[in-house]
């Protein structure tokens, strides 16, 4: 893809605030990504770093109150997401931008069948004819590889295995071929094997259809093997992004470098992998300066008062860190 | 599920036999039913001979013996104090208490739906706040207090609605009102609470991802799911409506089961007792395998189990 092209989908600033009586919780501090046409962007970031609330916010899925969206913005297609009435985007949702969700079992409606439901896409989409929309389901599930689809589509939910669920799951992302596929942890409920095979299939889908996808996880293989681009969240901000190869082969932040150190390898033959020391902020009370600064090995005192700027380490690379240069030249 | 039901038959067809066995004993624990009918001044003979006329002079089991052999045949009984057959009179009355339950229970069910979605659509919003004091007074309100204030104000100040009886349409409003209030407002509050965590659930994100109209979702994705819970406490209210709603009968003369077993119970007119109880109880137990019925159709998981 032409690194010029302009984006698809370009989040900018995004804050997002999760008020209750007593406290508040700044689930996402600014994050800012952008998805060109027909490629491939990761979200990078362990449990509670707002990369998941991130892609309910695009979705305009957040339940408001509590969530609360502080300031910044959402662009897809150079509309403004958040400022266009729900009703309109609603419209655009499943035809233009469509979601998987992480747990197939819960995000399926329990009680109609599975091609009724996908059915439901072209119907809300305009289909008039319902055995039409039927007809079009059993297609859906053909081509996502389920077997026998004609007796499956009447079948529930429940009646599915993990990974024929989440299949059906893309079968409806993708029933309207979408210019966008936010995929939420698609494969984190799933076997390792049944993993394999689900990413695969997306990946053949968007091919096909010629979607950009955003994949959200917290699994660095899945990124180096499918995306093109990243994005590295940590405590609600993108600490770093760039091109995969790039940022996976050269971090510039300390908290990529820690995840890189974290995951064992196999062509390394280090006996001892490195932990990141400490747990994931409290999102009530957030460290001040950076919010990586006390796990981090590389902070100094700036790091705990001042906010890291964005440096740009090479082109295409930005990193959130005081000492983002010297963790990209020495690590 | 032809096993589901026979084996629901069979349970249902013992606890009944249990059931007509205490009516029948405990009925008569409560006394001679002759010094109720007979005049004060009646002589010894003429008492010994009523009694005897309706073997209440016998012992209890033979009397037991007595009426199991009788109904073996159809034949429960006469009325004491009507002179016809006590089942005849028993379902004179019951389509009455029937057509009062289930007028009362659609409007019930109808209206906690759209009210109880609606508040759940917005927790803490105005609207959820008035129902949730209208269903809380509604649920807590003594029925007849409220039928007796209801009668005082639209019958007797204002002359709007008859006092009592059966008839036209004016002479339903007042004992539907009653009857429905306290499950209009137990249901509100199960409606709303059910569709809370039905809209809160991940299959209703889905469904809000797939461009599917605000409409759709909460009355098909989420009302679906929340219609679970709502038949299982709307079964339970109707069942206690098909018992007879003794007390707003009673007030507003409605010439239904329950005025007639409460009736019959304080005269002492034990043919009516027992045929009125077994009547009930049936129409109870097939209630209760209706509402399963009515379960495994609207969830597929139990269908399949």
């Amino acid at each position: 893809m032409p690194d010029n092209a302009a984006p698809l989908l370009e989040v900018a600033d995004l804050k997002i605030e999760f008020r209750s009586g007593r406290e508040t919780v700044y689930a996402v501090n600014g994050a800012g990504f952008s998805v060109r046409p027909g490629e491939t962007a990761a979200i990078l970031g362990e449990s509670g770093s707002g990369k998941s609330v991130t892609a309910s916010a695009i979705m305009r899925l957040l339940q408001c109150p509590p969530a609360f969206i502080a300031g910044g913005a959402i662009r897809f297609k150079g509309d403004d997401v958040l400022a266009m009435p729900l009703n309109q985007w609603r419209r655009r949702c499943g035809r233009e931008i469509a979601m998987v969700f992480q747990d197939a079992l819960a995000a399926l409606n329990p009680v109609f069948t599975v091609g009724w439901q996908i059915a439901e896409l072209f119907r809300a989409h305009g289909e008039r004819s319902g055995k039409k929309a039927e007809a079009r389901a059993v297609e859906l599930l053909a081509r996502v590889g389920i077997p026998d689809p004609v007796n499956r589509a009447r079948d529930y939910p429940h009646q599915f295995s993990g990974g024929m669920r989440q299949r059906v799951m893309i079968a409806m992302a993708i029933a309207l071929g979408p210019d966008l596929l936010i995929a939420d942890e698609p494969t984190t409920a799933l076997d390792v094997t049944v993993q394999a095979q689900i990413m695969d299939l997306l990946q053949d889908l968007q091919k096909e259809i010629g979607m950009a996808m955003i994949l959200i996880t917290h699994d660095l293989g899945v990124v180096a093997d499918v995306a093109d681009h990243v994005a590295v969240m940590y405590a609600g901000r993108v600490v770093e992004r760039g091109k995969v190869r790039d940022v996976l082969g050269k971090p510039a932040h300390p908290y990529t470098l820690a995840l890189l150190e974290s995951v064992p390898q196999l062509q390394q033959n280090s006996q001892s992998l490195r932990p990141i020391v400490g747990s994931p902020p409290d999102m009530a009370a957030p460290p001040s300066g950076c919010a990586f600064h006390p796990r981090c090995r590389f902070a100094t005192g700036e790091c705990k008062v001042k906010l890291p700027p964005k440096v740009a380490v090479a082109p295409g690379r930005v990193a959130e860190c005081h000492h983002a240069k010297s963790v990209f030249n020495g690590g | 599920m032809t096993r589901f039901l026979a084996r629901r038959s069979v349970h249902s067809a013992f606890a009944l036999v249990g059931l007509i066995v205490a009516v029948f004993f405990l009925a008569r624990l409560t006394g001679d039913p002759t010094n109720l009918f007979l005049p004060l001044d009646a002589s010894l003979e003429t008492r010994k001979e009523f009694a005897h006329k309706h073997g209440f002079d016998r012992p209890a089991i033979e009397q037991f013996w007595s009426f199991v052999k009788d109904m073996s045949h159809g034949d429960l009984g006469y009325s004491l104090r009507k002179q016809r057959p006590a089942m005849e009179l028993v379902l004179e009355a019951y389509p009455t208490t029937l057509k009062l339950a289930g007028a009362t229970m659609v409007i019930a069910i109808a209206l906690a739906i759209v009210i109880g979605a609606l508040a759940a659509y917005r927790p803490g919003g105005v609207f959820d706040r008035i129902s949730g004091i209208a269903s809380l007074a509604g649920a807590s309100a003594p029925d007849f207090w409220v039928a007796i204030t209801g009668i005082l104000i639209f019958s007797v100040s204002l002359r709007w609605l008859p006092t009592s009886g059966v008839g036209g349409f004016p002479y339903w409003i007042m004992p539907i009102t009653v009857l429905a209030l306290r499950p209009f407002g137990l249901l509100v509050q199960v409606v709303r609470s059910s569709m809370l965590s039905a809209l809160a659930s991940a299959y209703v994100k889905t469904a809000r991802a797939k461009g599917v109209s605000e409409r759709t979702v909460i009355f098909v994705h989420a009302l679906r799911n929340a219609c679970l819970s709502i038949v299982t406490v709307a079964g339970d209210l109707t069942v206690g409506l098909i018992n007879g709603a003794v007390i707003v009968e009673t007030v507003f003369g409605w010439p239904g089961v329950g005025k007639l077993m409460i009736d019959s119970v304080i005269q002492r007119d034990f043919p009516i007792v027992q045929a009125s109880i077994m009547l009930t109880a049936t129409a109870i137990f097939l209630l209760n395998i209706a509402i399963d019925l009515i379960y495994v159709a609207l969830d597929p998981r139990i269908r399949h189990q």
